[in-house]
């Protein structure tokens, strides 16, 4: 097959899972609308088209029109690209996410990957590290108060949660033996990682869930006493691609959860990609959910929680997987 | 070992209580919902609910607010102004009376200043624009038919000034002045 | 030989290798940047002073928003560092593990035990306690 084609399925195959990725942060921002809605008992959002199904383009032009205010005394160039630093970093890491096994097209091999990396996990979680820098140096270049304080929080629990995040993944990555995704994801053909590893999905899905920074590890942005936290300067656009960050963000842990522990694209019937889907939807469903139920940890509360609890158990897991599989 | 076991407790009550927490609200996605759509469904909002104000008048048509300026010294915001002046047949009225609804807070004291009757709040709270000075209300524009509340109600019926065909005391339930010269012990 | 081939696969398209990374990668800044661009260009921006103000509720903000961190997190981003380096040691480790036997569970059981007591030497000194005043 020809240079030029290559590019071509490249290109298609990016701007489709971009198309899809924006869509999908777009249409979870109406689900969990919704969904808070009828948890509360009222519609939601039910005006702008059929059940509100176009309120995310309305919101999208709303955002897209407002002005780009800079607060007095800010740093300028961090205060500009720290919102594109989440956004880009959530949306990167899905470069390596597996959304179905090889494509034969013509006998030409088409991967559903963009980047099948044998590092991958690694750097989901480098790359969720670097994201924390959108959070901390966008608080810190609005100087103001509040966004200053969410920075200090959104710091001070990436510090917490990633230990265990990481710690969490270590059982996956030894019944796999890779760090490819495509690769773990292959691993778990017969039955899913779950079943065999219930703890380390209990542990990844809290630390994942302090990771979206959402209730109830919410601190960097906790409304009702930070007004919105970290991005309290922010508007228009900006604005917006925090929001797209953290939307983003959510459908990436719903795929991470599917890629290492419910099976990735594998499943009975239907085709992979549907899985895939289904499976991604069940994290920020259950997220969602989340917000409207529990309240609001202190952040010590969660340092307490990761450092004294999750990462003495995900080590302890290490330990006992490994004698199972070596016995 | 007492420990422990309080402790294993002191667990299984929390889980418990984040489970119960949980399918409470997932229980709430099959409930009926409680909204009702606004401007499909509107609620009968009750008489004496403050939004937009009228000026009244009185059973027999005329305009019931003598220009006291009384409502106007009462706004906490001040928003009322008017200029008073007097009629040929020597009643008092505003020549020009103006609320500016875009200060206004709705709090409903001028209502209660006045001594006429004449300004009232309406429960008619809708009323948007698209320019604030269009919230500027001239004497035309708050003018109403009617009386509003008080339909019956006629401050010059009761008033003791001397108006139009009758002088003091003459109208029905009132008393001659008295003469304060002659009232010497 | 070997240098040009793996050159040749690097630069291939349909391989989804580190090139499809870096071409999604200038995608998502090209896609960023269009953003940005437009929402500036769409709305040029007014100032006026009390616009410009950092919002705080109303008050006027007294004095710059950049406090030094508390020293607390610090001492936690330390160990952070340090335990974050020993997890990169256990997923080495990891990767490998279905070709290492007993011997290599009981010297990572070994690393994990000296990590996990050290932790214990850390949350018995205080070093995890944030506040002065925890609850629990
Ligand atoms: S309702 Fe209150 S604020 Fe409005 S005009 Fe009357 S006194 Fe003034
Ligand atoms: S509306 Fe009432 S209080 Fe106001 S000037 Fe007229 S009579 Fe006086």
């Amino acid at each position: 097959m020809s240079m030029t084609m290559g590019i071509v399925v490249l290109f298609v195959k990016m701007l489709a899972v971009l198309a899809v990725l924006l869509g999908m942060a777009a249409y979870m921002v109406l689900l969990e609308r919704k969904l808070l809605g009828w948890f509360q008992l009222r519609p939601g959002p039910n005006r702008v088209g059929p059940f509100g199904l176009l309120q995310p383009i309305a919101d999208g032009l709303k955002m897209l029109l407002k002005e780009d205010i800079i607060p007095r005394d800010a740093e300028r160039l961090l205060f500009l690209i720290a919102p594109a630093l989440l956004a880009l970093t959530t949306l990167l890491a899905f470069a390596v996410v597996p959304f179905g096994p090889d494509l034969v097209i013509g006998g030409q091999v088409i991967p559903q990957v963009i980047s099948d990396l044998n590092v991958g996990l690694l750097m989901i979680m480098a790359l969720s590290s670097i994201g924390v820098y959108g959070v901390a140096l966008g608080g810190w270049a609005s100087n103001s108060k509040f966004s200053l304080l969410g920075a200090i929080r959104g710091a001070a629990m990436m510090i917490s949660y990633e230990l265990p995040l990481s710690l969490a993944l270590v059982p996956v990555v030894m019944l796999s033996g890779s760090f490819s995704l495509t690769d773990i994801v292959n691993a778990q053909q017969g039955y899913p990682f779950i079943l065999v590893q219930p703890l380390a999905f209990a542990l990844f899905f809290v630390s994942a869930m302090a990771e979206s920074k959402r209730v109830p590890f919410d601190m960097p942005e906790a409304e009702n006493e930070l007004m919105a936290g970290f991005h309290t300067e922010y508007s228009g656009m900006r604005f917006a691609l925090f929001f797209v960050g953290e939307y983003v963000n959510m459908v990436l842990l719903g795929a991470l959860t599917a890629v290492f522990f419910l099976g990735g694209w594998h499943g009975p019937f239907l085709p992979p990609i549907v899985w895939f889907l289904i499976k991604i939807m069940i994290t920020p469903f259950f997220l969602i959910w989340t917000r409207a139920s529990l309240p609001r940890l202190r952040y010590d509360q969660l340092m307490h929680l990761c450092w004294k609890v999750l990462t003495p158990l995900a080590l302890l897991n290490i330990i006992v997987t490994g004698a199972f599989m070596a016995g | 070992m007492s420990d422990i076991i309080a402790a294993a407790r002191g667990f299984f009550r929390g889980a418990k209580g984040i489970a119960d927490a949980y399918l409470m609200v997932l229980r709430h996605l099959f409930r009926k919902q409680l909204t009702e759509p606004y401007p499909e469904f509107k609620r009968e909002l009750p008489e004496r609910t403050r939004a937009r104000i009228v000026l009244t008048r009185t059973p027999d048509g005329d305009e019931r607010c003598v220009a006291c300026y009384l409502c106007s010294g009462a706004c906490p915001v001040n928003c009322i102004s008017m200029q008073s002046e007097e009629r040929e047949d020597g009643r008092r009225h505003a020549a020009w009376f103006r609320i500016n609804f875009a200060r206004c807070i709705y709090c409903g004291l001028c209502e209660e200043a006045c001594p006429t009757l004449a300004i009232q709040l309406t429960p008619d709270f809708a009323f948007a624009k698209d320019d604030i000075m269009k919230f500027v209300y001239e004497k035309e524009d708050l003018l109403i038919e009617g009386g509003g509340k008080h339909p019956d109600y006629d401050f010059y019926k009761h008033c003791g000034v001397a108006f139009g065909k009758a002088g003091k005391g003459e109208r029905p339930g009132e008393r001659p002045p008295v003469d304060v010269k002659n009232n010497l012990p | 030989m070997e240098i040009t081939q793996s050159a040749a696969s690097a630069l291939n398209f349909w391989e989804p290798g580190a090139l499809s990374l870096a071409v999604y990668g200038a995608l998502l800044v090209a896609v960023m940047g269009v953003i940005l661009f437009l929402s500036a260009w769409l709305n040029p921006t007014k100032k006026s002073p009390n616009k410009d103000i950092p919002y705080e509720c109303g008050i006027t903000p007294t004095g710059q928003a950049r406090f030094q961190y508390p020293t607390p997190f610090y001492l936690v981003a330390a160990f952070f560092l340090i335990f974050d380096v020993e997890a990169v040691y256990v997923f080495t480790w990891a990767v490998s593990f279905t070709r290492l036997t007993w011997t290599g569970w009981l010297q990572i059981s070994f690393f994990i035990a000296v990590l996990f007591l050290s932790l214990v030497y850390v949350w018995r000194k205080g070093g995890l306690e944030w506040s002065a005043n925890p609850m629990r």
